[in-house]
């Protein structure tokens, strides 16, 4: 049975409308609820009031019932709040490409290049082999369609965020139109009503776990919602709607300030918003960046090599692979070269000797161990940017746990001024019933002694 | 704590019969005072200043105590005169001097009426606490027996595949 | 501090999570046997996980390039053990029929028996492995020798990458074995001259080709050892490799691999741990005032 459904029968609510143990019983049947502050009556005294010929309390009524809280802790708790929520939706958003290509047991793109590698080295060896040559361009075949892997997995996770960008403002603006509105109804009402205080502290919470903002409460109880980066959201009963715009494949977020459109993309680096913007435009864009810069040089460096040999055909000067052009990701687009076949693979120095002649092939096999990618031989690059990408991932986890850890404690802060304590509710149940019942044990004796002094008249 | 201190109704001595307009007075009184704690008591219940509620009931108690100690008297005084109840007056009065009459007879009057008054408030708190006992009986019931439905249901059993045979 | 209700919860329901997790992450790591899968759970660890995984293919692949080497010099080998008793035989016929005690008819049965060695020769010289003349250098178009003894070949060597950094060479310069360092004639050349001498019973002739017939044999003889040395280089070669493998794989097992008995020592503090968070959950119900009502 719902506590208050017993307070609401008959004349028991004539009581229970009147005492502390309200108070008391709204805190009980709010343990679980998000946002609420335990409330504790505050009385004052006022002339006697009387309800069915029963002379209530003299002098004395509850005024109202004060929220119990920490104003200054709350901001704070908030503010951690949305960098744990920022975190949290950056470390979730690495470890879904960290499964796309963060994977060791396959060897992804570095095992790939191994395989590429071998296959050079085994034509080197056996350069009249026409088995030796198909492997060569059947492994850089498959090196080709995992670096597009990449490059895909990359720019569709980044494309993905798109959803998520819109659901988050979205529901943003929805909450800040709440927030507006609890602004004018807190505003019109004579008396604050806790409930409404509750449930518009509650909204900005909800808000600053997916951007970071600040509040500034004015003397008539209206309260300015600024966001991360300057951006007024709630002003009086005024919402300023976040707006989704297409900026090519993705997505920005802008908002008209006062007439002035203005981008926030860059601004909101906290809460689960912050933290999607910062996973697609830090660290997802900086692994895009290295990987295709990683495949540029490479495949720069390797046609280069190419070209100087000359294929079964004795013709020389060919690409091995084709880039594609400038301002397309060149890891998502990487081909081989469609002329290139076992005939066009240049494993010959000498045009004279194209048959037996390995020199090229040596040259093309060395690139294995050439430090030329940043000054790093290729498989390092590579095995460098899958880790500084690891990095990112790892680290953001462990600031996923940090900040959140830092966000429980103040929450447990918060609580330990604002919460529910059932016992500590309980114990003044248990207060009123022993006085209660104290009280009526000297009512029974007083009752007694007065019926005889009555009954003394005649 | 202000109990009214009367000397007459200290003891359980029959007090001399000239006392009787005296005592008289010092039951009506201890009769309005024990109204005053019994509204302020009620007061005090309305309100969670439980601090209040103690030292209100420790009054109430030594009144009782008080008047206690005056039925007594009042029924030796009956029992010595041989009359009932409703004869009382009577008998204060074949106690006091004829001169006293008159104000033995009006101290008895408000004495009676201070009962009465008293006897209204205790009336109303008599109604007031066993609701208010009732109806914390009730809500203290329904906290107790409530499932545990606060805070994140902890798991029963552990959800994991467990090694142990 | 003030206790409340919803911390009393929150903070028992994170413990029993936490153990959980380190739980179910033990659990992970014994079942595969792998104590990192993937690069954000230790992106150093990772990096080097899969530079020993490229350092395995790189053994891997020189096993096999050098294995390729291997083949072409024993056949080498073989073949100039071969090319080196028939040059031996028509070195001492050569010296018998330099004696004018043989006329002219032993001189030309003689000289057919040459003419069978200049096939035997030319054959050897123009053996084949693996779609490979063992003996023409890098151009490997057509047979390199030809009976009257045109090289068509060319002096490259075919060097083979076999581990890093390391290359082997696979086969001698094209037609070493046979051809005269100093431009002079080459062995099948030799042969030829030494045949039609014997063929003409030109004793003058005959008795001059006995120094260039040594010649030849020398010549064969050297290459021979060359072909030893690089056989000896490979042997070398793989010694590092396994070397190379053996110091990936121990790098593996430390990053890598899990360790198991640590493994299982951690598995049951976290299940004893786990239990524990769900006792005391479980116990917190008791810890409430409301029981001693």
């Amino acid at each position: 049975m719902v506590l208050f459904d017993i307070m609401y029968l008959g004349q028991n609510a004539l009581f229970a409308n009147q005492t502390g143990v309200r108070t008391t019983s709204e805190n009980i049947a709010n343990v679980n609820t998000p946002g609420f502050s335990r409330r504790e009556a505050v009385f004052r005294t006022a002339a006697a009031s009387s309800f069915g010929g029963l002379r209530l309390g003299q002098g004395v009524r509850v005024e109202t019932t004060r929220r119990i809280l920490d104003g200054a802790l709350n901001a704070r708790a908030r503010r951690q709040n949305s960098i744990a929520e920022g975190s949290t939706a950056r470390a979730n958003v690495l470890a879904r490409a960290d499964i796309a290509f963060g994977d060791l047991e396959g060897g992804g793109a570095s095992a790939a290049l191994d395989d590429f590698f071998e296959s050079l080295d085994i034509l080197a060896a056996s350069p009249q082999d026409q088995t030796a040559r198909t492997n060569v361009l059947a492994t850089a075949g498959r090196l080709t369609e995992t670096l597009n892997g990449y490059g895909r997995e990359l720019r569709l996770l980044r494309e993905e965020l798109n959803a998520e960008i819109r659901a988050e403002v979205s529901e943003v603006n929805r909450l800040g139109a709440e927030v507006a509105d609890l602004n004018s109804r807190i505003t019109q009402s004579a008396q604050p009503s806790n409930d409404l205080l509750d449930r518009r502290d509650q909204l900005i919470a909800e808000i600053a776990q997916r951007s970071g903002l600040q509040t500034i409460e004015q003397d008539n109880g209206l309260v300015t919602v600024v966001l991360e980066g300057g951006h007024t959201l709630v002003a009086g009963n005024e919402v300023q709607e976040l707006v989704v715009v297409a900026n090519g494949p993705l997505v920005d977020i802008t908002a008209g300030d006062g007439g002035v459109e203005r981008d926030l993309t860059d601004d909101i680096r906290s809460g689960s918003l912050g933290g999607i913007l910062r996973a697609r435009d830090e660290d997802l864009a900086a692994t895009q960046t290295a990987v295709d810069d990683f495949v540029t040089t490479f495949a720069t460096e390797f046609n280069a090599r190419h070209q100087a040999g000359f294929g079964l055909d004795g013709l020389g000067g060919r690409d091995f692979f084709a880039l594609p052009s400038p301002g397309a990701s060149s890891a998502e687009f990487l081909r081989l070269d469609p002329g290139l076949s076992n005939d066009t693979l240049a494993a010959a120095s000498d045009p004279t000797l194209i048959n037996g002649d390995n020199t090229n092939a040596l040259s093309l096999a060395a690139l294995r161990t050439d430090a030329v990618v940043s000054g790093q031989e290729p498989g390092d690059a590579l095995r460098g940017l899958l880790q500084d990408f690891g990095d990112r991932a790892f680290s953001s986890e462990a600031a996923s746990q940090a900040d959140g850890f830092a966000a429980q404690q103040l929450t447990e802060l918060q609580q330990s001024i604002s919460g529910v304590s059932i016992d500590e509710e309980m114990a003044n149940l248990l207060r009123f019933q022993q006085s209660f019942a104290a009280s009526a044990t000297i009512i029974r004796t007083a009752d007694e002694l007065t019926q005889d002094i009555i009954a003394l008249k005649r | 704590m202000t109990i009214h201190d009367d000397p007459l109704t200290r003891n359980t001595t029959p007090a001399p019969a000239s006392d009787w307009v005296a005592h008289l007075e010092s039951e009506t009184h201890a009769l309005r005072e024990l109204l005053e704690a019994a509204t302020q008591t009620r007061a005090a219940s309305l309100t969670d200043r439980q601090d209040q509620i103690g030292p209100l009931l420790e009054k109430q108690a030594l009144l009782c105590e008080k008047l206690e100690r005056a039925r007594t008297r009042r029924r030796a005084l009956l029992q010595e005169s041989g009359r009932g109840r409703g004869d009382f007056l009577v008998a204060v009065l074949s106690q006091t001097p004829p001169a006293l009459h008159a104000q033995a007879t009006a101290r008895f009057s408000e004495y009676v009426d201070a009962a009465e008054a008293a006897q209204r408030e205790i009336d109303i708190n008599k109604e007031f606490f066993s609701i208010a006992l009732s109806a914390l009986d009730d809500i203290i019931g329904t906290v107790e027996g409530r499932e545990p439905s606060y805070g994140p249901r902890p798991p029963t059993e552990p959800r994991l595949v467990s090694f142990k045979a | 501090m003030r206790v409340s209700t919803q911390m009393q919860f929150s903070l028992s329901v994170r413990t029993v999570n936490q153990r959980q997790s380190e739980l179910l992450r033990t659990q992970e790591q014994i079942a595969t046997g792998r104590r990192i899968n993937s690069f954000a759970e230790d992106p150093v660890a990772s990096r080097k996980v899969l530079r020993e995984q490229a350092n395995l293919r790189q053994v891997e692949s020189g096993r096999r390039t050098s294995g390729d080497a291997q083949l072409l010099l024993e056949n080498a080998e073989s073949a100039l053990i071969g090319v080196a008793d028939a040059l031996q035989r028509a070195y001492e016929l050569n010296i018998q029929l330099a004696n004018d005690s043989f006329d002219a008819p032993q001189r030309r049965s003689g000289a057919d028996e040459i003419r069978q060695i200049r096939e035997q020769i030319l054959s050897l010289a123009n053996t084949e492995r693996n779609g490979r003349y063992l003996f023409s250098g890098l151009g490997n178009t057509a047979d390199p020798f030809q009976l009257d003894g045109t090289f068509n070949g060319d002096a490259g060597r075919l060097t083979v990458p076999v581990s890093r950094n390391t290359t082997v060479d696979a086969t001698v310069a094209g037609g070493e074995p046979f051809l005269d360092a100093a431009g002079g004639r080459n062995t099948l050349e030799s042969l030829a001259e030494l045949e039609d001498a014997l063929r003409a019973n030109d004793s003058v002739q005959i008795n001059a080709m006995i120094d260039e017939m040594l010649g030849t044999l020398e010549r064969s003889t050297a290459a021979r050892q060359q072909i030893g040395q690089r056989l000896q280089r490979l042997e070398f070669v793989d010694d590092v490799l396994a070397r190379t493998e053996l110091a990936a794989n121990a790098t593996l097992a430390v990053e890598r691999d899990t360790d198991i008995s640590e493994a299982v020592i951690r598995l049951r503090e976290s299940e004893s741990g786990l239990q524990a968070a769900l006792a005391i959950t479980g116990r917190l119900d008791d810890l409430s005032l409301l029981n001693f009502i």
